[in-house]
């Protein structure tokens, strides 16, 4: 019994070309069970936002059907409650329906990040690791199986449009990109990372149609249900009006130093253009950077972007870092040395959801946090600034292993 | 040719203006930074933002971007330098929210700069001389300039004459100062400028006709000036481009942090020093960075009545940034070296 065991902890199994040994199967399986475990225990926690909007929104389409669509009484995308009217029309519970196909997307993305971690990294050992932890992130189990959001939808569509970008399918790329901008517009926070693909001829401008394209598909059947087009198309700008009441709403950025609660109507349009003015100049610089544009590279701006906008833009919620995070388990996983950030900003995000969740102020200030993430972000910052160094060093090491490995041979 | 590469192409072509030659996307760059650095104003007006502070405000950004450009001869860091200080949120609260004139200082002083680097002939030192002198007697906020021209005067780039000048303009100042000061009967030490009275506490002493913290705090400021100077005679510093800048840095940091009644609007200047400091030793880009925190930080608390933080932490940050800037001036001197061989 025992040697059968060991056996077959040993043997590798086949799936295509993929090969898996019987221990990783294992880990996979129990890492995923126990994964669904946590998410069905907490599944009956009823969120504010579920209890004020969510449900609301979906008495609304439950009583007059596909045409509630016509009103206003939804901010979010289309989409999102082309979702919710499905879940209607299921003979489940609308709140566990939703929850559960947010924590599928979930278990989609994780095997969508550990397919990242494999193209980048070549190993099936971190990608499971990955796999794992991206399911077991507090802010992931915190996020959709207990307060019933879903930033998980539109953070799984970038996940696969970044993989495609890595894998060379432009168009599918870009296709999932428009969709997840029809989705959510924070999808809009790494979007500087596709200008600069674009400078380095690794995506065409026809590509970027896509997004446009799809906006315009998401709201079609708002349209056709009644709802004025310029409202939809304005649907993100009323978005952004929505949170006049602070400037930061639990996230840790610059609003958490310089006060949250004063100028509220000034410092949004200032900060509006203070990123943009920050942007310009970094678009500016990197593509003046003399670097070759890696798998890992693409990652490194994604964080980067992830991160220094949401830093300055007016009105981040603290569930907003949940794309970086994602994006931040792949780089760190590239790049081990650098764990101790993901950890760091694990903690900073869990920090919001628990005084969101719980209704109970945090212990440690706001401010100090925001000082914080600014050194995450000039952590990561730096690392793209010294990426062409970094790159230069590994491959001269890796001509020199080869070498070593020849003579060895030789 | 296909749209892409047209407009790639178009991004590092080269044009010619006269003598002035820029790349596409640079003159895009300086085109767009100007428009969000005017935007970036307009939320905090009723109606266009007060043209005169504009103005100073880009005049202050085009000459640090002259001066970048004569320290580094890169036309891409004398653009970032100007787009930086553009958008520099401290910039945006002195000239824009709160109308003060740090701005037309700090203009003043880099134009002296300039001077000073333009020639080694003795008229560039003369204007660098009157243009300094102007400003010590304008505001005593630039008292902390004298102790570098005092350096400047140590190793031959000022005359006995130039130095008498400016040492004139700033006692006068000073003396002036110091006389409305200290009858004054202010209720605090610091207005929102987080220096070492944050820390010690920055209630002024009341019911005395000398408040006796102000009173030390002037003559550290001294005290520690003299003491610099001292330092810095047994060296041999370089007095060029990177280090001067280093240096009116580090002299205008370390006596706005003893000095008493300095406002928020002390932290204009530095802010600009640091930026330019930034460009030309792009390893020191924490220096500007926490300087721009510690300074915004003044001016938050000035506008909002409260500071979300502690203003005690900022002065910490402030004190961190002074003591490595001094540490690096005394490297610059060659001091490390000449203080470990005497133990040795």
């Amino acid at each position: 019994m025992d040697r059968y065991v060991r056996d077959w902890i040993k043997k590798e199994v086949s799936f295509g070309s993929y090969r898996i040994q019987g221990a990783e199967i294992l880990f996979l399986a129990m890492v995923s069970v126990l994964a669904v475990l946590v998410r069905v225990q907490v599944r009956s926690f009823v969120a504010d936002d579920w209890s004020i909007y969510w449900s609301s929104w979906l008495l609304e389409l439950r009583t007059r059907g596909f045409s509630a669509l016509a009103e206003d009484f939804y901010d979010y995308a289309p989409p999102v409650m082309y979702l919710l009217y499905g879940i209607t029309l299921l003979p489940v519970n609308a709140m566990t329906a939703f929850k559960s196909i947010c924590c599928l997307l979930e278990f989609a993305g994780a095997a969508v990040i550990a397919g990242i971690v494999t193209e980048c990294t070549k190993s099936r050992k971190r990608a499971q690791f990955a796999y794992g932890l991206f399911l077991f992130l507090p802010t992931v189990i915190l996020n959709a199986a207990v307060w019933s959001q879903c930033d998980i939808i539109y953070t799984f569509l970038i996940l696969c449009s970044v993989l495609f970008l890595l894998k060379g399918k432009n168009w599918t790329g870009m296709w999932f990109y428009g969709a997840a901008f029809a989705v959510k517009l924070q999808t809009l926070f790494i979007f500087p990372f596709l200008v600069i693909l674009w400078v380095r001829r690794k995506v065409e401008l026809k590509h970027f149609l896509t997004i446009p394209v799809m906006y315009l598909l998401g709201i079609l059947p708002a349209w056709l249900a009644g709802r004025p087009f310029s409202e939809l198309i304005g649907i993100y700008a009323f978005q952004g009006s929505k949170d006049r009441w602070s400037l930061s709403i639990k996230f840790p950025n610059i609003y958490q130093v310089i006060g949250n609660q004063y100028f509220l109507d000034e410092y949004v349009g200032a900060g509006m253009y203070l990123i943009l003015g920050i942007l310009m100049m970094v678009l500016f610089w990197m593509a003046y950077q003399e670097v070759r544009i890696t798998k890992e590279y693409v990652i490194l701006m994604v964080v980067f972007f992830g991160l220094l906008t949401t830093y300055f833009i007016p009105h981040m919620h603290e569930r907003y870092l949940y794309l970086t995070d994602a994006f931040l388990l792949i780089y760190v996983l590239i790049r081990p040395e650098r764990f101790g950030l993901f950890i760091a900003t694990g903690f900073l995000t869990v920090v919001g959801y628990a005084e969101y969740l719980t209704k109970k102020p945090p212990c440690v200030s706001y401010g100090v946090l925001a000082f914080v993430q600014l050194v995450i972000l000039i952590v990561i910052g730096l690392d793209l600034y010294r990426y062409p160094r970094y790159e230069g060093d590994r491959q001269r090491l890796d001509r020199e292993e080869e070498g070593r490995i020849t003579d060895a041979c030789g | 040719m296909r749209v892409d590469d047209l407009l790639r192409g178009l991004l590092f072509r080269t044009f010619r203006m006269g003598t002035v030659q820029f790349e596409f996307l640079e003159g895009l760059l300086a085109v767009c930074i100007t428009g969000a650095a005017y935007l970036l104003r307009t939320p905090f007006e009723t109606g266009l933002p007060h043209w005169p502070y504009v103005l100073a405000e880009w005049y202050l950004a085009a000459a640090a971007a002259a001066l970048v450009q004569r320290l580094t001869a890169s036309r891409k860091k004398a653009l970032v330098t100007y787009g930086l200080l553009l958008i520099l949120p401290v910039g945006v609260a002195e000239g824009t929210i709160l109308r003060g004139n740090a701005c037309v200082g700090a203009l003043l002083f880099l134009c002296a700069l300039l001077f000073l680097m333009q020639s080694e002939k003795s008229w560039g030192a003369w204007l660098f001389t009157i243009v300094t002198a102007v400003l010590l007697l304008w505001s005593v906020r630039y008292a902390g300039l004298l102790t570098g021209c005092v350096v400047l005067w140590q190793n031959r780039r000022l005359k006995a004459e130039q130095l008498l000048l400016l040492l004139a303009a700033g006692g006068a100042r000073f003396f002036h100062a110091c006389r409305a000061w200290l009858g004054a009967g202010y209720t605090l030490v610091t207005f929102h400028w987080p220096n070492v009275y944050e820390i010690v506490g920055r209630e002024a002493v009341q019911g005395q006709r000398i408040d006796p913290l102000a009173l030390v705090g002037l003559f550290l400021a001294g005290g520690l000036s003299v003491l610099f100077l001292y330092l810095f005679s047994m060296g041999k510093p370089e007095q060029k481009g990177l280090h001067l800048l280093r240096l009116f840095l580090f002299c205008v940091l370390f006596t706005g942090y003893v000095l008493p009644y300095m406002d928020q609007s002390y932290g204009y200047l530095p802010c600009v020093l640091a930026i330019l400091y930034m460009m030309t030793a792009p390893g020191e880009f924490l220096t500007p960075l926490v300087l721009q925190i510690v300074a915004f930080a003044g001016y938050q608390e000035c506008f909002n009545g409260e500071s979300m933080m502690p203003m005690a932490v900022f002065a910490v940050l402030q004190l961190l940034v002074i003591l490595w800037l001094g540490a690096e001036l005394l490297r610059d001197a060659g001091m490390g070296n000449y203080i470990w061989k005497r133990k040795k």
